[in-house]
């Protein structure tokens, strides 16, 4: 009996292994079959890489005003500043480098913050109903009952300006979302038969949430934390832009935009990059976020493993 | 129709608690700062002690929280959203002469997003999997994916600064006649084309950089709601009983309604945070550059005013477009 | 009895990543005026296809690429759209599966059957084709019509939604109703008022039935004819006494095994080894040899359909062997 029972777990295990095998298979071949989504992948994972090394690996102090930098004021690009440089000579290609980790640090933290609290409402929302769901549900629309900037905005203003304030900012508006996701998953997963038999089993209610309603509800959660690591980036660097968000000398992304428009249009190269790493930045997410949402939709996958 | 009459009532009453809970919810943001604001209204370190105490009982700041939350609904009802310490005028006496003109910005980016956005999306699903589907995927990827005030810049640059075209900054020229401070519309009403040429040439910049960033998503739902619809049973069947047509359009277009109106109030409201913070690149008098000087001046009352203005736009579009769902889908009417 | 629509050598591919899927391979039967015509077969054997096929209601990624549907004398695949469109809904109509997503939920059931009614009919405004629709309401005896015309969809019942559509499809006095399984969406309950309202709507309008199923329930009690499809092909063609009482294809001796036979006395029911073909691969000669348990190798070469009886065709060539003998 105990060994049969051994057996079955192992022969479960395998069947798992070769599933999760296929699985990756599957990403892989997705990956071949669609060049945008890898061009996406390829942009995150180089954002992130420089987000971490990339303060280290500058030529140039991106912080400091050095002596001899105040000889090459607003200097267009050349081969030694590939972005050129601001009006203190400071060289924008590693002030640029550094704004990667500034806006990695605040999409992260703003994440960490935003997505356990609304998973954990969606969760209890979903899986109760009744009144908790309609009290929680009743905040999450008043919550939304904003565009999302303009709280933000609201918020980091009366925090007062700094990083900090703006991830609080961020997280406080960014959480209503997954609330909604994993709420309307839930109510999906519910009334699937495995949970059902579960619940007929005295399974414990918070491991039914998280052993197995969790879990089901990966997918479209990872889909809406990609798209959203590129709207937080996008809108941190918005809040900066207007003088709230990370303050001088952190060279956040928004802020240099807005430092260099004092010197437009003469000084184009000022404003010019850091508006392009944003978008890169943001265009890696979304195109790996529509791939992520492409891979998971089961018609997509039918096509694509009839092509294979 | 007699559902939707009630269906509207009801509608009505479910949304005063959400309307209760955004003043609340603005009430709460402008108690949590942490910053002494009256000290700085007061004119900084050097405030005498009496001028702040006069001010923080002007403001009933002195008063326990509950009170204070009570006076400032009892405020906001009665049309006193506080006086701005900047201007030293009401501050909805400056939102009255600053909302015209991001009004103005949003009803144009609107009008361009939706006469350019539903085609491209219909052109899109037409020519499915085709070099121009791919080709306004890309552009609607970059649209979402590129800030507006960096995109509001290169604008600038291109058709300013570099071919000469348009005026980068300011609304232009008042007619002579204010109807509704909307200077292109006005100038059409005092009927001078002149003007209407130059003021249109201002909005434009402003107006298309908004328009872009919401682009891509008002095509991509146009194009795959359109694809669900046609390919769905009830078209097959339409066509089975031999509508052709108009009479199958008809049904096409109404079915693709929601998701598209759905989607256009969501971008009205991108457009709005998005008009907050572009105006300060074009110089547009509107409420976003109001905001934005009010933040750089600590101007809470001013803040906290156009905040709960966008929120109870935002709440009313949404009033709307929930009743228009009852209104094309009867199934929303129960 | 006379003809009113042919159908001759029809072939239907489907285009897909894997390769091509022949769903109608070369189909020819007609239909008589009149008469009930049923075509049985198992899912993805082609006699939906076939159905839509005969007014060109094949969509992408699918194509007709040959034969010809005869009706009145004219070719109905030669014909352009807007010929097409006066044909479908006027005098060759449908009733599709599941009512509930082949009726429009954002119109009421009364516009349903008035725009079918004024899409062919030059000038007549939607407010008389209402009033014809509450005529048709109560002649489909669906309670209440005046009211009934005003309910939306979802406010009606699965069984009165399939009488909605049946409305559509005899609101023009058609000559042919295709029926692609009406009942099979439905509760049991209602299955067969809907089978003996199209048989008493048949004899009224005086059209003739194509029924798609497979259900030999619905065939027994329906059917004046049958035709059997196996992958694509038909495999055997009777009258339905004929039929149930001398299957010829071990295809329909075991489809006839597996459900309890009105016409013979079996002990048990029986069920086909295998399962329906992978359509891209299909088994060289016969296509059911795979699954035939008299199969021999003269099954490798493919059977014609051949007149066993008179006015009883079937393709096997355990038949043809009988036969010779």
């Amino acid at each position: 009996m105990r060994w049969s029972q051994k057996g079955s777990t192992v022969l479960n295990n395998l069947r798992m292994l070769i599933q999760l095998t296929n699985e990756w298979k599957l990403i892989l071949l997705v990956i071949r079959k669609s060049p945008l989504t890898t061009a996406g992948l390829v942009i995150v994972s180089g954002f992130v890489i420089l987000g971490i090394v990339g303060p280290y690996a500058t030529l140039h102090d991106p912080i400091m005003i050095s002596v001899t930098g105040a000889l090459k004021r607003l200097h267009p690009p050349c081969l030694e500043h590939p972005f050129g440089t601001d009006e203190y000579g400071r060289d924008l290609f590693s002030r640029v480098l550094y704004g990667a980790r500034v806006s990695l640090v605040a999409a992260l933290s703003v994440m960490v913050i935003a997505v356990p609290i609304g998973v954990l409402l969606g969760l209890c929302s979903g899986y109760y109903g009744g009144i908790v769901d309609e009290v929680i549900m009743r905040i999450t629309d008043i919550f939304l009952s904003f565009p999302g900037l303009v709280l933000a905005i609201a918020l980091s203003a009366s925090l007062g300006a700094g990083l900090t304030s703006a991830i609080i900012a961020l997280a406080v508006v960014w959480w209503p979302g997954y609330v909604r996701v994993i709420r309307a998953q839930v109510l999906v997963v519910k009334e699937m038969l495995f949970v059902e038999a579960a619940r007929a089993i005295g399974v414990k209610t918070s491991k039914i949430l998280f052993r197995h309603i969790l879990p089901n509800s990966i997918t479209p959660l990872l889909v809406l934390i990609t798209f959203d690591f590129g709207s937080v980036i996008l809108a941190n660097s918005a809040l900066s832009f207007i003088g709230l968000g990370a303050q001088p000398p952190i060279p956040e992304w928004g802020r240099l935009i807005a430092d260099g428009r004092r010197w437009f249009p003469d000084k184009w190269w000022y404003s010019f990059f850091p508006g392009l790493a944003i978008l890169i930045t943001v265009l890696g997410f979304n195109l790996l976020g529509d791939g992520i949402r492409d891979m998971m939709d089961p018609r997509y996958r039918r096509s694509i493993e009839m092509k294979g | 129709m007699g559902d939707i009459k009630r269906y509207i009532v009801r509608r009505t009453l479910s949304f005063l608690p959400t309307i209760l809970g955004v003043l609340v919810l603005t009430f709460v943001i402008s108690h949590i700062i942490p910053a002494d604001p009256v000290r700085v209204w007061a004119g900084g370190y050097k405030a005498r002690p009496e001028i702040i105490e006069e001010i923080r009982r002007r403001y009933h700041l002195d008063k326990p929280l509950y009170e204070q939350l009570i006076l400032y609904l009892n405020d906001v009802f009665s049309g006193n959203w506080g006086v701005s310490p900047m201007s030293k005028r009401p501050v909805l006496v400056d939102i009255a002469e600053y909302f015209p003109a991001t009004l103005e910005l949003s009803i144009v980016s609107g009008l361009l997003l939706t006469i350019i956005g539903i085609p491209m999306g219909l052109i899109a699903a037409l020519k499915k999997d085709s070099f121009i589907d791919h080709a306004i995927r890309v552009v609607a990827l970059i649209g979402t994916s590129a800030p507006a005030f960096w995109l509001a810049i290169v604008l600038q640059w291109i058709f300013y600064y570099y071919l000469g075209l348009l005026p980068a900054t300011s609304r232009g020229t008042p007619p002579s006649i204010r109807y509704t401070g909307m200077y292109v519309l006005d100038s059409i009403l005092t009927g001078d084309v002149e003007l209407f040429i130059e003021n249109l040439k201002h909005i434009l910049l402003p107006s298309v950089t908004l328009a872009f960033t919401g682009l891509g998503i008002i095509a991509r739902v146009v194009r795959n709601t359109a694809l669900d619809v046609v390919s769905s049973e009830f078209i097959d069947f339409a066509k089975a009983r031999g509508l052709q047509g108009l009479q199958l359009y008809r049904h096409i277009l109404k079915n693709s309604l929601i998701p598209v109106i759905t989607v256009l109030a969501l971008e009205i409201g991108y457009i709005l945070s998005g008009a907050i913070v572009i105006e300060t690149v074009f110089s547009w008098p509107g409420i976003g550059l109001y905001a934005v000087n009010a933040i750089n001046s600590l101007d809470y009352p001013a803040i906290m005013g156009v905040t709960l203005l966008i929120g109870l736009i935002f709440i009313f579009i949404n009033f709307i477009t929930d009743i228009a769902y009852a209104v094309i889908d009867p199934r929303v009417r129960l | 009895m006379k003809k009113i629509l042919e159908v001759k050598d029809l072939r239907v591919h489907f285009y897909t990543y894997n390769g091509t899927v022949k769903a109608v391979d070369g189909v020819s039967f007609e239909v008589y005026e009149g008469e009930v015509l049923c075509i049985v077969g198992e899912t993805g054997c082609g006699k939906s296809v076939t159905a839509r096929a005969i007014t060109k209601m094949i969509r992408s990624p699918g194509k007709i690429v040959g034969g010809r549907v005869l009706f009145n004398g004219i070719d109905i695949l030669e014909l352009d759209e807007d010929q097409l469109s006066s044909i479908r809904g006027k005098t060759i109509t449908y009733v599709y599966q599941d009512p509930s997503a082949a009726l429009d939920p954002l119109y009421t059931a009364g516009y349903h059957v008035a725009e079918t009614v004024t899409a062919h009919s030059v000038g007549m405004r939607i407010r008389e084709a209402l009033r014809r629709a509450v005529e048709i309401f109560h002649e489909i005896l669906i309670p209440d019509p005046e009211n009934r015309v005003k309910s939306y969809p979802h406010e009606l019942s699965g069984g009165m939604k399939q009488r909605v559509v049946i409305a559509t499809a005899v609101a023009n006095y058609p000559k042919l109703i295709i029926a692609d399984e009406p009942t099979t969406a439905l509760d049991v309950t209602i299955q067969a008022q809907i089978l003996d309202l199209l048989k008493e709507l048949k004899g009224r309008y005086g059209s003739s039935v194509v029924m798609i199923t497979h259900n030999l329930g619905v065939v027994a009690e329906m059917c004046d004819r049958v035709i059997v499809m196996y992958a694509g092909k038909i495999v055997e063609k009777a009258h339905t006494e004929r039929l149930f009482e001398n299957p010829l294809h071990p295809y329909t001796k075991g489809l006839l095994n597996a459900v309890p036979n009105p016409y013979r006395k079996t002990m048990r029911l029986e069920s086909i080894p295998g399962v329906v073909p992978d359509m891209i691969n299909v088994p060289e000669g016969c296509r059911f040899r795979p699954r035939c348990p008299f199969a021999t190798n003269a099954c490798l070469i493919e059977p014609e359909l051949i007149e066993a009886e008179k006015d009883h065709y079937v393709s096997c060539w355990l038949t043809s062997k009988v036969g010779q003998q």
